[in-house]
């Protein structure tokens, strides 16, 4: 398309009548170029800086059908201030993101009839420049609002009238209704939902292997988790829906609803019901999106789905509460979901049970919080700060992405209160790496659920590894713990010391660990709670016993380093 | 309020504003610098600190008395009532819609002279009438068939079947859902 410019741009050259039928009374108008005063003889700056910024995007596009002479002023040599200018007008993008040395203006990969554009790692491409991005644009507005009934348009209208006039404010794509026929997109938005999905769907896909087909054995269970997360992803977007004019209007008019507008337009995520159908059950899998936690009975496991219709869903949520929230995500267990208040962008978790909805972020004046709080959680993943493992303490329990923080070698944890979130220390050649997470959701009380990893170093492990004969023992065994729990609020210390963890004592071997008889691979792991608390910090120490030859048990004391305990996170998953 | 004020300040400053025929146009100070460029000159003549009492003369060759006339009753009437801010893109094909009734008769005019006025208002930077007759040339376009715009603006059609064909392709597929 863009040579059809350059080669109408070079027809000055071979100035021509148009062979059109050109009527009698054209005799005056042919010269009227040159001679006087017409649309096409203002100077290009006052043509396209002043009269086209009054014009919307349709009538511009009738422009360019008018003439030739029309078509090359529009499209002048190194005139994209029109383009940029529409870009900003109706598409949302700042001024920043049009600059040339910010890169090249970005859009989606072309659109499925499914949906805005189907979600893979490659969903964000440059536009060739910027009248491409704005066609681009422009298609991918059509997309998603096609079907808006403009008969419902005078009322609408007349409700955002009212709106501006009493609030002074409603969103883009409300304005965008009250001056086109056609609403556009915030491509920000967009663009912004679609490197979520994105870099999902780019983890999802990291190290899986071509020849994975679904039934065929899974090289691990890292590969399988992800595997079944990318299926179970819905290929299917959902355009702007709404039931009566209230709706579209209720939609077109709370901001908050902006990014589950946009992340929706790809995929409606997540859909345990059709993805179990599809597949079956497997209990080996917890696939989840969005991650979670066990310990003793106490699971979450969450799944990031959309419904951005009027919500219809009795069993999260009351009458009321249908009309101003949409649900973003649910529990595996039914017990909960992940739900957006559409009014004010915040985002909240909701247990059926105890009923009250805890906000998932400190931020509270965004309307973007869904966005933030997905593009933390991507970076997480990412980043290997969160990823899969087993949910439960054994290797054949279920596997999916687990939250509690992890140790990225080479990394320095982020810390609370000069506590790292996260804590590894080796003694003896015993590897133990310690987290928790705050789990509102499922204690009664606000609490923690821990996570204990420990392992003997292999001499996969480079320096860090001390062989047998040096650390002065083949196996050890669990035998004691001691916790010690501050709580920064009350400024008391709890001691735990006691025998065991959860009533195991596994022995421990370079690679792997026998637990009551039972040869198991990899890490022993663990999951417990602490009591009800807030702020604070968890460490101690675990016990082994070692045997050398014929000397006697060795006893030594493999340290926990301190962990965080944060009930004030910014994000909670 | 504060208009007045102004004016009272410089009661006795009159402008005289000559056409490229040479005709003078005598206008009180406040309405001449409603034009950028007269106010631009103003503010350097007042360096000369010249208390001579003679009306100062600001040629504009490139306006013609009937353009400066109308130029001058906008500026006149902006101060008494200043012109609202014109939405981006138009919501309306009636200019009555966008801005008040004075201004909406004010561009009701011959083709030829709504073009010169556009010329003049961006050669004596002049804002708001800028945005309004531009914005009228925009009301005139939107909502028409490039056809309608043709026949309004009396523009030729010299694309080729080929050209148009490849323009109206490109347009079409921006509307394929």
């Amino acid at each position: 398309m863009g040579q059809n410019d350059k080669m109408t741009n070079n027809s000055d050259s071979k100035k021509r009548r148009a062979p059109l039928d050109v009527d009698d009374e054209s005799d005056t108008t042919a010269v009227c170029i040159e001679a006087s005063l017409d649309l096409t003889g203002f100077p290009t700056s006052i043509f396209l800086v002043n009269i086209c910024s009054f014009l919307p995007l349709e009538d511009i596009f009738h422009l360019r059908l008018v003439s030739r002479g029309m078509k090359n002023i529009l499209h002048g040599d190194g005139q994209d201030d029109l383009w940029k200018m529409v870009l900003q007008r109706d598409f949302e993008f700042s001024e920043d993101d049009l600059k040339d040395e910010n890169g090249p203006i970005l859009t989606l990969n072309e659109h499925s009839s499914d949906s805005l554009c189907p979600i893979s790692s490659n969903m964000v491409v440059p536009a060739e420049s910027s009248f491409d991005a704005v066609k681009k644009w422009k298609r991918a507005s059509r997309w998603y609002f096609n079907g808006f009934d403009l008969s419902d348009y005078t009322l609408l209208s007349n409700l955002m009238q009212a709106q501006l006039r009493t609030r002074g404010k409603i969103n883009p794509a409300g304005i965008a209704m009250l001056c086109y026929r056609q609403p556009h997109i915030g491509a920000p938005h967009f663009l912004r939902a679609a490197r979520i999905w994105q870099s999902l769907v780019r983890w999802c896909e990291v190290g899986s292997n071509a020849n994975v087909k679904d039934g065929s054995p899974l090289a691990s269970a890292e590969q399988q988790v992800r595997y079944m997360i990318a299926a179970s992803l819905s290929r299917v977007g959902c355009r702007f829906t709404y039931a009566t004019p209230a709706d579209a209007f209720h939609f077109l008019t709370s901001s908050g609803a902006l990014p589950v507008q946009a992340l929706a337009a790809f995929s409606r995520g997540q859909n345990i019901r059709e993805f179990v159908e599809t597949y079956g059950i497997r209990n080996g899998v917890f696939c989840g999106m969005m991650g979670g936690y066990e310990a003793y009975s106490y699971y979450r496991n969450n799944f990031l789905g959309f419904q951005v219709g009027v919500l219809r869903d009795q069993s999260i949520f009351d009458e009321l509460e249908q009309i101003s929230f949409s649900l973003v995500g649910h529990d595996r267990g039914g017990k909960g979901g992940i739900i957006l208040n559409r009014e004010s962008g915040s985002l909240c978790i909701k247990n059926v049970e105890n009923y009250k909805p805890i906000r998932l972020q400190h931020h509270t004046d965004r309307k973007d919080e869904l966005f933030l709080w997905l593009e933390e959680y991507v970076r997480r993943l990412t980043e290997g700060e969160i990823g899969v493992g087993i949910m439960g303490f054994r290797p054949n329990h279920p596997k999916g992405i687990t939250l509690f923080p992890r140790y990225v070698p080479g990394t320095i944890p982020q810390t609370v209160n000069d506590v790292p979130i996260v804590s590894r220390q080796v003694t003896n050649g015993v590897e133990i790496i310690a987290s928790a997470v705050f789990t509102p959701q499922v204690l009664e009380e606000f609490g923690f659920i821990y996570s204990i990893r420990v392992r003997l170093l292999t001499p996969d492990d480079g320096d860090e590894y001390v062989s047998p004969q040096g650390r002065g023992f083949e196996t050890c065994q669990l035998m004691r713990r001691h916790w010690e729990i501050v709580n920064y609020v009350t400024d008391q210390t709890q001691i735990v010391d006691g025998e065991s963890v959860i009533g195991m004592k596994p022995i421990l071997y370079e690679g792997g660990y026998v637990d009551d008889g039972t040869d198991l691979q990899g890490t022993f792991q663990y999951q417990s709670c602490t009591g009800a608390m807030k702020q604070g910090k968890f460490g101690g120490y675990l016990t082994f016993e070692a045997r050398s030859g014929n000397d006697g048990p060795l006893q030594f004391r493999a340290q926990v380093g301190y962990f965080a305990l944060d009930s004030e996170p910014e994000f909670i998953f | 309020m504060d208009v007045e004020e102004n004016n009272n300040n410089n009661d006795n400053t009159i402008v005289k504003l000559i056409s490229r025929e040479g005709k003078a146009f005598p206008v009180p100070l406040a309405v001449a610098t409603m034009s950028e460029l007269i106010k631009s000159m103003k503010d350097d003549d007042e360096e000369d600190d010249d208390e001579d009492s003679k009306p100062t003369e600001v040629p504009l060759p490139n306006v013609k008395s009937e353009v400066l006339e109308k130029v001058i009753e906008f500026c006149q009437h902006h101060l008494e009532e200043p012109m609202s801010e014109i939405e981006k893109p138009l919501k309306s094909q009636n200019m009555a819609d966008v801005v008040q009734k004075w201004y909406a008769d004010f561009v009701d005019l011959e083709q030829v002279l709504l073009f010169e006025l556009i010329l003049a208002a961006n050669y004596m930077d002049i804002k708001p009438l800028l945005d309004l007759t531009c914005a009228t040339v925009a009301s005139m376009i939107k909502g028409k068939t490039p056809e309608e715009i043709r026949a309004t603006f009396n523009i030729t059609n010299d694309f080729s079947p080929e050209e148009e064909a490849q323009v109206r392709e490109e347009n079409k597929w921006c509307e394929e859902a």
